[in-house]
């Protein structure tokens, strides 16, 4: 999976259209996306934790983003 | 000579190199030797043809033409004929030389016997044995009768007496162990009898404690004798029970010992029996010749197995797995092997593989293409609705264009698209002179049809010629508004130009190439073309001047009429065309110069109108006009004025010149007739027009131009090409014989021409919109898209492309507009983009309108 940061926020490469500068490309293959600015995503997801939530933390080098996490503790949805 | 006994065959072993071989016994002629090759145990006599023989006092040699191949042996014999050829006659003297040589091939032969004979088996001295050999029965051996004086055949053959031997050695194992069986149940007889006997030594024992204790208690205890006699009687009881019991086992024992005895005879039958059969069958397996030929036979198994067992190989087998080694196994092992290859079949098998086992070591290939292509559950549901959402899209496209929506009628743009028929008819001013049009018109075909929207612009309609209905119509499709395409492009949609007329037109313009040498292509080479065919044009007139000057106005020239410093010439009346010097200039001359100056003057006529310098003629003079008489009306002198003689004779001539030079020679104007010495002069025309003309009944000279058929003919080449026969020039020019247009030259025309041109379209392609173009391809897996950097606004392009069942990859600006109706369109974050969907083909209709980009994209 491929994948940019935008705004800090990871943008997957997953959809139909590919719009970055001023173009276009639609039904963008991975070339495409790379070209784009997109990198290979590297996710190292921690183990479940009941009572916990595992927040996402990016960082992004020459070649990749790698997604790290840290426990956070659960709060109850406010009613 | 004497023959010394000394007749050894000689038998050399052959090195392929060696060619002489030398033998040492005694022959009368080289005939009589007789060499043979040995290979291999195979014996084979060499023909004569292969060596020569050189014969020494006693021995010679044999000189092979070739050296034998190594690994053989080359023996040297000799074969003296058994004959006796000489006669011999009574004679008085003794022929030695002759009887010498006589008893020397005797003994020859004689030695040659006994080397046969050497090599014969044959019974120690003193045998008194007749001995023949039987006849030959296959399969079987040879052994002697039972009297031991004669060969016979074996009565069975030698493969049965090996089966016998075996099925011997088989009976001697089976007996072997029913005498170990026998053995068994013997020494099981013989405990049972034991078992008898401590039996019947018990109840003896207790027979004699009862009979004891008895005796015991009579004597010592008579008050209890009742009693006591009962504990006997019982006790009696139980010892004849003991006895019974032992005499039970007794019987059982000996009934086990007989059938012990039985089996111990039969056993040592057996056994006896299988020491024999386990005798023949050692000798059958490895005893001596001798031992086996006693038997019946030949060999033993041991002594057949090591003749035979060249013949049998010794391979080993390796079993692997993926090229390592787990396992060997010899054909001759004395022991099994087992080899166990590990097949993962569950999951936590699988995940136990070294870690140099991937997916693709576990899967066939469409199981990683599936895998590899990373559509989930979720993404092929996504797929199902985005068909569904395309077969939706489908259902509303209409099959017949409207006003309000011109998507294409469906059916006749495939048709068109796959079958390439539609041919443009024309333009037509209505719709009831398309309706008239009787030319050929096939199915498919289509036209415009000129009109006018409520704005006031001018459209076109698109009419398309369909067999669908009956009897076949023009039906309506679209309106193309006339700001859409430019003048040009109007002018080329109008021309009926297809692909099929422009190569026509390459074909013909290639048809003259070579006459006119069009080697270039632009439209300035082209008019210098035609300046070329006027300027090579034979005899030719390229202009006229009189005095320098041009008299060629709009391709006439015009000779002009004499007047003050311009040259010219003059019309004179036919009356004075024959000056005469002797002619007195006399009063009644004068006048009749005048009025044959004024030749044509009429007389006032009140009828008529009058320009101002018309003349009139009356009893009283001769009038010029004025003041122009517009009306009709009698004469009124006012408005003339009257011309006198001198003032007319003032008027005329006094000298003719031609540029400055007087052609005036004893009063007569001689006007020259023009030559090429560069004398000014009048030119006169030939009886055929070429170049020049004078018109019929205006005397105006013209330009004669070459005619359609000149042009096409290429004749009369002096008449020129003039602007009303330009076109034509320039159409024959591009359609008749010559060289072909190179594609850069095609391009370039049809860029010049204006006219649309269409181009392959293949994956990968990058296309910039320079020039209106069509691009056209079949499936195409990518393309992109890009816009001139200053694009007209008249530019408008098309592109036809198929989306396979992966979706086409576009690439394009994101300013291009696409427009609502457009098919496959996609909104997203506010941005609208056309996305190809699978399996579908397209027609992309991109121009710019002068500010922006736009776009049509429809599913076709």
């Amino acid at each position: 999976m491929l994948g940019k940061l935008v705004d800090g926020e990871l943008q997957k490469a997953d959809g139909r259209i590919l719009v970055y500068e001023d173009v276009v490309v639609a039904n963008p293959r991975e070339e495409d996306y790379r070209k784009a600015g997109y990198k290979d995503i590297k996710d190292n997801p921690l183990e479940e934790m009941d009572g916990y939530t595992q927040v996402a933390e990016y960082t992004e080098t020459e070649d990749k983003i790698i997604i790290n996490y840290h426990y956070e503790e659960a709060t109850d949805d406010v009613e | 000579m004497t023959v010394a006994d000394n007749y050894d065959i000689e038998k050399q072993e052959t090195n392929g190199t060696t060619k002489v071989f030398s033998f040492n016994f005694y022959t009368s002629s080289k005939d009589f030797v007789k060499v043979i090759l040995e290979v291999d145990g195979e014996q084979s006599v060499v023909p004569s043809t292969d060596y020569t023989i050189k014969l020494n006092t006693v021995g010679g040699n044999v000189t092979f033409t070739r050296a034998p191949a190594s690994g053989g042996y080359i023996i040297i014999t000799r074969e003296t004929p058994r004959e006796q050829e000489t006669s011999f006659a009574t004679s008085s003297g003794f022929p030695a030389k002759t009887v010498e040589g006589r008893f020397d091939k005797l003994t020859a032969m004689i030695q040659e016997m006994q080397d046969t004979d050497n090599r014969t088996p044959s019974f120690p001295v003193g045998t008194e044995l007749n001995v023949t050999l039987p006849l030959p029965e296959a399969g079987k051996a040879l052994v002697w009768n039972d009297d031991e004086d004669n060969l016979e055949n074996s009565e069975t053959t030698f493969d049965e007496i090996v089966s016998d031997a075996i099925s011997a050695k088989n009976d001697a194992v089976t007996a072997k162990e029913a005498a170990e069986t026998a053995q068994g149940k013997a020494e099981d007889a013989q405990r049972g009898a034991e078992a008898a006997q401590a039996a019947a030594e018990i109840a003896q024992g207790k027979a004699e404690d009862a009979k004891t204790s008895a005796e015991n208690t009579v004597a010592g205890f008579d008050d209890h004798a009742d009693s006591k006699i009962g504990e006997v009687n019982t006790l009696v009881g139980q010892a004849e029970g003991y006895a019974t019991v032992a005499e039970n086992k007794a019987n059982a024992a000996a009934g086990s010992a007989n059938d012990a005895s039985g089996y111990a005879t039969a056993a040592s039958g057996y056994a006896s029996a299988a020491s024999t059969s386990a005798s023949n069958a050692a000798a059958w397996a490895e005893g001596t010749d001798e031992e086996v030929e006693a038997l019946g036979g030949e060999h033993s198994a041991k002594e057949w197995n090591s003749i035979l067992s060249s013949s049998i190989g010794d391979a080993t087998l390796t079993i692997q797995r993926n090229s390592e080694q787990l396992a060997t196994f010899t054909a001759n092992s004395s022991t099994d092997t087992t080899v166990n290859i590990y097949v993962p079949t569950t999951p936590e098998e699988i995940n136990a593989l070294p870690a140099t086992t991937t997916i693709n070591d576990l899967t066939s290939s469409s199981q990683q293409d599936a895998l590899n292509s990373g559509i989930t559950s979720t993404g092929v549901a996504q797929i199902t609705t985005n068909k569904n959402n395309i077969t939706s899209i489908s259902a509303v496209i209409p099959v017949q264009a409207t006003d309000q929506n011109q998507l294409a009628d469906k059916s006749f743009v495939n048709s068109s698209i796959a079958t390439n028929t539609a041919n443009f008819i024309g333009t037509f001013n209505s719709v009831a002179e398309l309706e008239g049009y009787v030319g050929p018109v096939t199915n498919n075909d289509y036209a415009f049809v000129v009109d006018t929207d409520s704005a006031g612009n001018t459209t076109y309609d698109r009419y398309k010629y369909t067999d669908a209905t009956t009897p076949a119509s023009w039906v309506f499709e679209y309106t193309l508004n006339n700001s859409s395409f430019t003048s040009n492009q109007w002018a080329a949609i109008n021309s009926g130009a297809t692909p099929e007329l422009i190569d026509q037109i390459t074909t013909n313009k290639n048809a003259i190439g070579t006459l006119l040498n069009l080697n270039t292509s632009t439209k300035t080479d082209l008019v210098n073309a035609l300046n070329e065919v006027n300027n090579t044009a034979s005899g030719k007139v390229s202009d006229v001047t009189i005095g320098g000057n041009s008299i060629v106005t709009n391709g006439v020239a015009e000779i002009p009429s004499s007047s003050g410093s311009v040259a010219g010439v003059v019309k004179l009346s036919n009356s004075l065309t024959s000056v005469s010097n002797s002619i007195a200039l006399t009063p009644s001359a004068i006048n009749n110069l005048y009025e044959g100056v004024i030749t044509g003057v009429g007389t006032y006529d009140r009828t008529a109108t009058y320009a101002v310098g018309d003349k009139v003629r009356s009893d009283s003079g001769y009038f010029e006009c004025i003041t122009a008489i517009t009306t009709p009306h009698a004469w009124n002198a006012s408005e003339w004025t009257q011309i006198t003689i001198q003032g007319q004779i003032d008027e005329k001539v006094d000298d003719v010149t031609i540029n400055g030079t007087s052609i005036v020679s004893s009063g007569v104007a001689a006007i020259p007739i023009a030559a090429t010495s560069g004398d000014y002069g009048l030119v006169k025309f030939g009886s055929t027009a070429s170049g020049l003309q004078i018109a019929s009944g205006t005397g105006n000279l013209s330009i004669y131009a070459a005619t359609s058929q000149n042009i096409i003919d290429k004749t009369n080449a002096n008449r020129p090409i003039v602007s009303s026969n330009l076109d034509y020039a320039v159409k024959v020019g591009v359609t008749t014989n010559g060289n072909s247009l190179t594609d850069t030259e095609k391009t370039n025309a049809l860029t010049w021409l204006g006219a649309e041109k269409i181009v392959a379209l293949s994956s990968g392609d990058s296309l910039t919109f320079d020039k209106n173009t069509t691009y056209s391809g079949g499936e195409v897996t990518s393309f992109s898209i890009t816009g001139a950097s200053s694009p007209t606004a008249t530019f408008v392009s098309e592109i036809y492309f198929s989306s396979g069942v992966t979706a086409t990859t576009i690439t394009y600006n994101s300013t291009i507009n696409w427009l609502d109706g457009s098919d496959s369109l996609i909104t997203s974050n506010g941005v609208t983009t056309f996305v190809p969907a699978v399996s579908t083909r397209y027609n992309l209709l991109i121009w710019y309108d002068g500010s922006q980009w736009n776009g049509i994209a429809k599913a076709v």
